[in-house]
């Protein structure tokens, strides 16, 4: 008789967190974390998004009433700025965590996902870094075979900013930004951007277990349904 | 911005590349472009994102057309009015370089400039940039490096994987706390599951969020309960035929934001704050790491028992057939879920689930793929159906 497991399930996004985190411990980089409750510095301000500024209506924000500059992070970019505020370069993490956007759900979007930030800083670090970093990350999560491709975007905190495409089959598929570290995020931590730079990225981990399960709806994810732990 | 390819056309002199070139060249050296519709008639549509940096110059067609007229080597009908030398952006063509990790020659730089028709002075490595009163996104040497090496192409910069200590990486004391829980929780049976932040009650609610989920959650077992009941229901479809779960994350109170883990099992509700001690080791989490998903169905399942007196010899006999049975027709394994033995006759007991992935299963549908089954039991010497 075949044996049924006694063991429990692990949830997909733990799994292929636990994956990334590993594929970026080999390739040196440290973790950290932050509060998922952030400050509007964190997540706006030192990122080069101050009040006002256009960028800021890219991301739909969870302001916390009453809370004057409290909210749900956005993105796990303030963690960045939280390590880079008491460490000095050279630094290489990542930062997975939950964030959360206000924003009509479906298939694809959800109003909380998890987001892998990665940062790199030192001297001269560069885009061709960036890409060998990302690339040697690919190749380990999906195979040898992996391709990226780099496309002109725009983020705040990041110049140039970067869209990151993976080939999957014979398609094209958009999985992460990213781009060199903006010199004035550098400089609202201490840092001299003559001296070093640096570059981030921000991968969605929701997104990335999709691709790689197959799963449909990135909705399931928070629905408590332990038929999603098939892997 | 929505702009057609003859409308663009009309702002250039000579002919532009086909829509499917220029739809290519405007992706990987300037904007997104979202879609190309064909309007008929040799005409498109062209819907591209301009992003925040670029809504100042790329805000109109001219300016979408000064900026594709650079990209593809083209001229401007009406061209630019010279500006004045009031914005000037200094730069080493080393430090560009240096920046986007491949040398980038003065020849380079000056095709990229006289492309657009900057004014620019070169002195040596140095590089005097006056920035035109239209592009306000360009004040520093990354602004250059963005202008440069998209225009360039940033598929010609190789991958470089910068070397780094791997040996005194070091991880977050609260991901090895959780990865560590979680580990204990799921080697004692238990399922993991993730719920919403978010919440009808609790101490911070936000601002415009979704009603009956605009609170920030102070406890995890409220979601959980909900959860619970769900699973509960499925028992038997799950690996362990076991509904016990937990969940491990932030919940907010007015004392501060803490790290819960909470389960459910038959004992029933617990939860506490997660202990964060400040080393330890990564534990590894057992999983595959692999395979695809498989969509459940929505349809109800129905459970039947089969129950058999066999003989030592006739017991394995008789579990072959019905792990190939179950294999091919129930969406989970056969269960052994009672055995006992009374005048020297051992009694077997297996439970199997059936569930269609589009319709509800009848009494008489399930009978129907139960008979063959049966029957197999049936032959076998030494088996005898209770």
């Amino acid at each position: 008789m075949e044996q049924r497991s006694t063991t429990g399930t692990a949830h997909p996004l733990t799994l292929v967190t636990d994956e990334m985190v590993r594929i970026f411990a080999d390739l040196g980089f440290s973790m950290a974390t932050g509060p998922e409750m952030e400050d509007e510095w964190h997540n706006f301000d030192a990122l080069n998004v101050p009040a006002g500024h256009p960028a800021r209506e890219m991301q739909d924000t969870f302001w916390i009433r009453g809370q004057q500059g409290k909210l749900l992070r956005t993105h796990t970019s303030g963690v960045q700025i939280r390590y880079m505020e008491t460490h000095q370069p050279p630094i290489a993490i990542i930062a997975p965590g939950k964030v959360f956007r206000n924003e009509a759900t479906d298939a694809t979007h959800e109003m909380q996902f998890h987001q892998m930030e990665g940062l790199l800083v030192g001297e001269n670090i560069s885009i061709a870094h960036l890409k060998g970093v990302l690339l040697e990350f690919f190749k380990r999560f999906v195979g040898e075979s992996a391709e990226i491709r780099l496309r002109p975007s725009f983020f705040p905190f990041v110049e140039p900013g970067l869209e990151v495409d993976m080939k999957i089959g014979e398609k094209w598929v958009e999985v992460l930004g990213a781009g060199l570290v903006n010199p004035k995020v550098l400089e609202a931590v201490g840092y001299d951007p003559e001296k070093v730079s640096g570059f981030a990225f921000g991968m969605g981990i929701d997104r990335l277990a999709t691709l790689k399960f197959g799963i449909p709806d990135v909705r399931l994810y928070y629905q408590g349904d332990a038929r999603l732990n098939q892997f | 911005m929505n702009i057609s390819y003859k409308k663009l056309q009309s702002y250039i002199v000579e002919p532009l590349p086909a829509v499917e070139v220029l739809r290519e060249k405007i992706m990987f050296h300037a904007f997104e472009v979202e879609s190309v519709d064909d309007l008929g008639g040799g005409d498109f549509e062209l819907d591209i994102k301009v992003l925040p940096d670029r809504a100042h110059d790329a805000k109109d067609e001219r300016g979408m057309a000064r900026e594709i007229a650079a990209l593809c080597g083209l001229t401007l009908k009406e061209a630019d009015a010279p500006y004045e030398k009031t914005t000037p952006v200094v730069f080493l063509c080393e430090k560009v370089s240096a920046l986007l990790g491949r040398t980038i020659s003065i020849d380079e730089i000056k095709k990229v400039f006289d492309a657009y028709h900057y004014i620019y002075d070169v002195a040596g490595d140095a590089v005097t940039l006056f920035v035109p009163p239209w592009r306000t996104d360009i004040a520093n040497a990354h602004d250059v490096c963005d202008e440069l090496g998209r225009f360039l192409g940033y598929d010609t910069i190789l991958a470089v994987l910068p070397e780094l200590d791997a040996a005194n990486v070091s991880h977050a004391p609260e991901y090895i706390a959780i990865m560590n829980k979680k580990k204990e929780l799921l080697e004692k049976g238990y399922h993991e599951v993730m719920t919403y932040s978010l919440t009808k009650k609790g101490d911070f609610q936000v601002a415009k969020g979704p009603k009956g989920k605009d609170f920030l959650r102070t406890d995890l077992l409220t979601g959980l309960r909900l959860a619970a009941a769900l699973n509960k229901q499925n028992e038997v479809l799950l690996p362990n035929s076991s509904a016990n779960i937990f969940e491990i994350g932030k919940v907010f109170k007015v004392s501060g934001e803490e790290l819960h883990v909470a389960w459910i099992d038959e004992s029933g509700e617990h939860e506490e704050a997660l202990t964060v001690v400040p080393e330890g080791e990564l534990p590894i989490i057992e999983g595959a790491h692999g395979g695809q998903f498989t969509m459940w169905s929505p349809y109800p399942f129905v459970v039947r028992d089969v129950a058999l007196w066999v003989t030592e010899e006739s017991r394995i006999k008789a579990e072959e057939v019905i792990d190939s049975f179950a294999s091919k027709h129930c969406p989970v394994p056969a269960k052994l879920f009672d055995t006992f033995t009374k005048d020297a006759r051992t009694s077997v007991a297996y439970r199997l689930v059936f569930q269609a992935p589009d319709h509800t299963l009848t009494d008489a549908d399930v009978s129907t793929l139960l008979a063959p089954l049966l029957a197999t039991l049936k032959e076998i010497t030494g088996i005898e159906l209770r």
